[in-house]
């Protein structure tokens, strides 16, 4: 059950990790694992100093902070070939929403429009742009698939995981009723509104335990956080992943979590 | 019209505890993707028809006054009136003297959200006839239970979708004078029951009320779909047919209506067409056994043509099938009556702010998780999340959303001006959640309570904790390391 | 009368005033026709499809070669539901060839359809083969309430009036009416029902429980 890192021809060419808030704060094994897949498939990898890509504030109608801090962001990942994010909210953000924050014409439009379209989700640059197939990582394990929402809609996102992981030696992927079905999650909305947010988890759990699958994968830390939050206040052995961690081969090769050793831990 | 939006939260929370309802939301969560999916797949070309069905509803739109004075001249030339009401009370005023003009006591009517959202009945019942009450009886048969019962609608499409067949019952045994072999237990007997109880009231009807699904510019015809027949049997017994619609229902030809209804049934009930589709043109003709002498259209405003030039404009586009709602992750776990309107779901989120100010419906553009399935089903390409997300915008600026979340954007904007600064202050957070966690299952450690804004999230999910550095701390380090 | 006149005018303002988003005008566009996932290339197969859709919503529905044939196919009918062999006859059910009154079991008459029970016959407008549709325009050959009161309703469909398409529909409408239109046209699929007491639906909602549609193919 080995992870060998796949060698392709080096690129070249620039990519900065967007890390997205969340993945920062609660799930960093995320990143490196990114880091690896796109390393792996020939691109360099920096990771510029950033913060939020204010997903937050443009949702919740603060459309100056969103504009204020978009500008900040643009910045920051301009001078790169690629931009890419394990999130396909946070990806569809700089994709979708940034360029309808400034005016048509101006300056910040058109450095908008310049990151928009080199802003990828993680799966989706690798499967579309950098060719990956995944086929070298070996994790037997019956895992199933939920689809996080803005991902799926927003940028379209839902063969591309389901390729990478087909692509895993001795997985065997599951198909829920509904993957693509909410978890609830909804930024904000889980706090506003606990109650409903828990019952859209609810019917997100039950799918899951259904499959009878022992791993729920998917594309977004907030959706993770989520249906991780209720299988276990539930007492449920279903362990939630991120796809980058199953095909970076982390699961086996880095701990499972940051909290015992291996050269990512430093308490 | 009349919300209890402000109660929103208590609602959700009753509705989410009643087992009952939860039980017909969860058959409407499964059963109506699974229905509308095979039907849209019997067509080749479903999406296509919906970008023309979406292009067709703005044509109107862009032309409205052009279109609606069509339609007024074709139904004149047919020998029906047309009367205009700017609000809701005119429009009440003016069904009641027309009722009253024909001398009519007993009032039948077919389902019509715009009659619940201008609360028509009630006005009927209470201001009523000069001489007596009116008489008002619903004929669809989940708007005759909710009637009976005194309750509002919680589905556009399926009124009484909260009520149990034990309910429906115990209703028909309170207000049916019938003798019975037994109590009533079989829904084929109920439906029996009900069917000879209200062709009782479909034959001594004086006037008949009905809304409208489409207005055809072109002939001046009113389209009504059903699949009870009841509309038909409103529309062609009473001497007196009143269609009362909002003014945004109309279409400029018959074709057009053609790829309406293509994508009608098949979003609402994954059907290719309902069982009646009905165009009416006017009063009875000459030579016509039956049918109405008077025949009378009541186009309502009621806030509609406001939405005109606004970022919400696209919102009239609706074409009432409900699929927004079947599709919804909330609506489908909190039933309609949470949202305190008779429009609810996606659709009623959007437009009840609209039609009754955000002040009184504040709750419903938040309570989203911006899934967007809403508008991925939409047959009239309405982008329900971005309105949403407009009404956010208004509430923000008009200072209305909760003073912590202000405050909570305003600290997460100034925090985010200097990466140092937000890994610090992330520093800081990772510490102080760390410090309610323990160690637990998988190498991790979990946190089951948190204080304050958390407690929102712990009181039923347990959250992992965050890690004892972030990403970009190690990164940092690795590369000086380096 | 003025304040309803100021409404109007106040309405039509208001939508004047405001500047919708401009569209593009659908009306010039070329509708594209329906595509089934088999497409009808011959009437026979419209009528075949006509016919499975109409099953499909519970209507029960059989084809005859000639009018003459008609009222054996209705006692049929009655006989294998166990109706009573009275009914009544709308003016339309006349079509060329049918004597109803030559089949002798069958009573008919020719009287306003009563509150419920009755079983009426009726002609059509047309078929609509894309929704299993049946097409009927109130007039004194057919009145309207002959559709929704009777509790059974057997329509005779000549096969030259079935259509694939809605858009077959309308032009023949807008050449047979060009000046006032009948007061009302039903699109009939099968017999009324509702979903508001459980799933599934239940026939007989108000309209009538029964639908038999019989083609004539000579018609």
């Amino acid at each position: 059950m080995s992870a060998a890192p796949q060698q392709s021809s080096p690129t070249g060419q620039r990519v900065a990790l967007f890390i997205t808030c969340l993945a920062d704060l609660y799930r960093p094994e995320v990143g490196f694992a990114a880091v690896r897949l796109l390393e792996n498939a020939g691109y360099v990898v920096e990771v510029p100093a950033q913060g939020c890509c204010g997903q937050p504030n443009f949702n919740s109608g603060d459309r100056s902070g969103a504009t204020e801090m978009a500008g900040g962001l643009m910045r920051r990942f301009a001078a790169y070939d690629y931009v890419v994010a394990p999130s396909g909210s946070c990806a569809a953000m700089l994709r979708c929403h940034y360029p309808t924050l400034f005016p048509e014409g101006s300056d910040e439009r058109a450095l908008a429009d310049a990151l928009a379209e080199k802003t990828h989700e993680l799966t989706s640059f690798l499967s579309d742009i950098a060719g990956v197939s995944g086929a070298s990582v070996v994790w037997p394990a019956a895992v199933t698939y939920h689809d996080g929402c803005s991902g799926l809609r927003e940028l379209g996102i839902k063969q591309q995981p389901r390729k990478l992981l087909q692509a895993v030696h001795g997985l065997e992927l599951r198909e829920m009723t509904e993957a693509d079905a909410c978890c609830g999650f909804g930024g904000l909305f889980c706090v506003k509104y606990p109650d409903i947010s828990t019952r859209i988890a609810a019917t997100k759990t039950r799918d899951i335990a259904a499959t009878g699958a022992d791993y729920v994968v998917t594309g977004e830390t907030g959706c993770l956080l989520q249906i991780q939050g209720k299988l276990h206040r539930d007492g449920s052995a279903i362990q939630v992943v991120h796809v980058a961690e199953i095909l970076a081969g982390s699961l086996e090769d880095y701990p499972a979590s940051p909290e015992t050793g291996g050269s990512d831990a430093d308490d | 019209m009349q919300t209890t939006s402000p109660k929103f939260k208590a609602l959700s929370r009753a509705a989410l505890a009643d087992r009952t309802l939860q039980v017909s939301l969860d058959g409407l969560r499964r059963i109506m993707p699974e229905i509308r999916t095979a039907a849209l797949n019997e067509m080749s070309d479903f999406e296509a028809t919906c970008d023309q069905a979406a292009e067709i509803r703005n044509t109107a739109i862009a032309s409205l006054d052009h279109y609606l004075r069509q339609f007024e001249r074709q139904v004149q030339a047919s020998g029906g009136q047309v009367h205009w009401a700017a609000t809701g009370e005119e429009a009440c005023q003016i069904v009641g003297r027309i009722c009253s003009a024909a001398g009519a006591k007993k009032i039948i009517k077919s389902k019509s959200m715009v009659t619940e959202e201008i609360e028509l009945n009630a006005w009927l019942e209470n201001r009523g006839a000069r001489d007596g009450q009116f008489e008002v009886t619903e004929t669809d048969l989940g708007e005759y239970i909710i009637q009976l019962r005194g309750e509002k609608p919680s589905h556009i499409l399926a009124p009484s979708l909260h009520v149990t067949l034990e309910e429906v019952a115990e209703t028909f045994h309170a207000h049916h004078q019938i003798e019975r072999q037994q109590p009533l237990s079989d829904p084929a007997d109920m439906l029996v029951e009900a069917r000879r109880v209200l062709r009782q009231k479909f034959l001594a009807a004086e006037v008949g009320i009905t809304g409208a699904n489409f207005l055809v510019a072109e002939t001046g015809g009113v389209v009504i779909v059903t699949n009870e027949g009841n509309a038909d049997l409103t529309a062609c017994l009473p001497d007196t047919h009143i269609v009362v619609t909002g003014i945004e229902k109309v279409v400029p030809t018959l074709d057009d209506v053609g790829v309406l209804l293509r994508v009608l049934a098949r979003s609402a009930i994954g059907e290719r067409l309902s069982n009646y589709t009905t165009f009416v043109q006017g009063p009875r003709r000459a030579g016509d056994s039956s049918g109405p002498g008077n025949y009378h259209v009541v186009l309502l405003d009621n806030g509609r043509s406001n939405l005109l030039g606004t970022e919400f404009q696209d919102m009239l586009r609706c074409i009432r099938c409900s699929a927004c709602l079947n599709h919804c992750p909330v609506y489908t776990a909190i039933g309609g009556h949470a949202y305190g309107s008779v429009y609810s779901g996606p659709m009623g989120a959007v437009l009840t702010p609209a039609l009754s100010g955000l002040s009184s419906a504040t709750h419903l553009p938040n309570a989203s998780t911006f899934c967007g399935r809403c508008e991925s089903v939409c047959p009239v390409r309405i982008p329900l999340p971005k309105m949403l997300r407009h009404w956010r915008e208004q509430e923000f600026k008009r200072k209305m959303a909760p003073a912590g979340q202000r405050v909570g954007l305003r600290f997460w904007r100034i925090l985010n001006r200097r990466p140092f600064v937000y890994r610090w202050v992330m520093r800081l957070v990772a510490i102080i959640l760390r410090g309610f966690s323990r160690a637990g299952k998988n190498g991790r450690r979990w946190i089951r309570r948190l204080p304050l804004l958390g407690a929102a999230w712990t009181q039923q999910r347990d959250m992992a904790a965050p890690a004892p550095k972030s990403f970009q701390t190690k990164w940092r380090r690795q590369g000086a390391a380096k | 009368m003025s304040q309803t006149l100021s409404a109007r005018e106040q309405i039509l303002a208001a939508i004047r005033g405001a500047k919708p988003a401009p569209a593009t005008d659908s009306t010039s566009t070329p509708r594209p026709t329906l595509q089934l996932t088999s497409p009808p290339d011959d009437p026979d197969t419209s009528i075949e499809r006509f016919m499975s859709l109409a099953r499909e919503e519970a209507a029960t529905a059989e084809r005859v070669a000639e009018a003459a044939d008609v009222p054996r196919a209705v006692l049929r009918y009655l006989r294998s539901e166990r109706l009573s062999l009275r009914l009544i006859i709308a003016g339309n059910a006349r079509i060329s060839g049918i004597v109803w009154e030559s089949t002798a079991d069958l009573d008919c008459a020719a009287e306003p359809v009563a509150d419920d029970g009755d079983t009426v016959v009726t002609g059509c407008y047309a078929g609509v083969a894309e929704a299993g549709a049946v097409v009927t325009l109130s007039s004194s050959d057919h009145p309207s309430e002959f559709n929704f009161l009777a509790a059974t309703h057997i329509v005779i469909v000549p096969a030259s009036v079935v259509v694939d398409s809605f858009e077959q529909l309308w032009p023949r409408l807008r050449a047979d009416y060009p000046e006032r239109w009948p007061r009302m046209m039903n699109f009939i699929v099968g017999p009324s029902r509702t979903a508001d007491l459980g799933v599934p639906s239940r026939l007989g909602a108000h309209g009538p429980s029964r639908v038999h549609i019989i083609v004539v193919d000579s018609c």
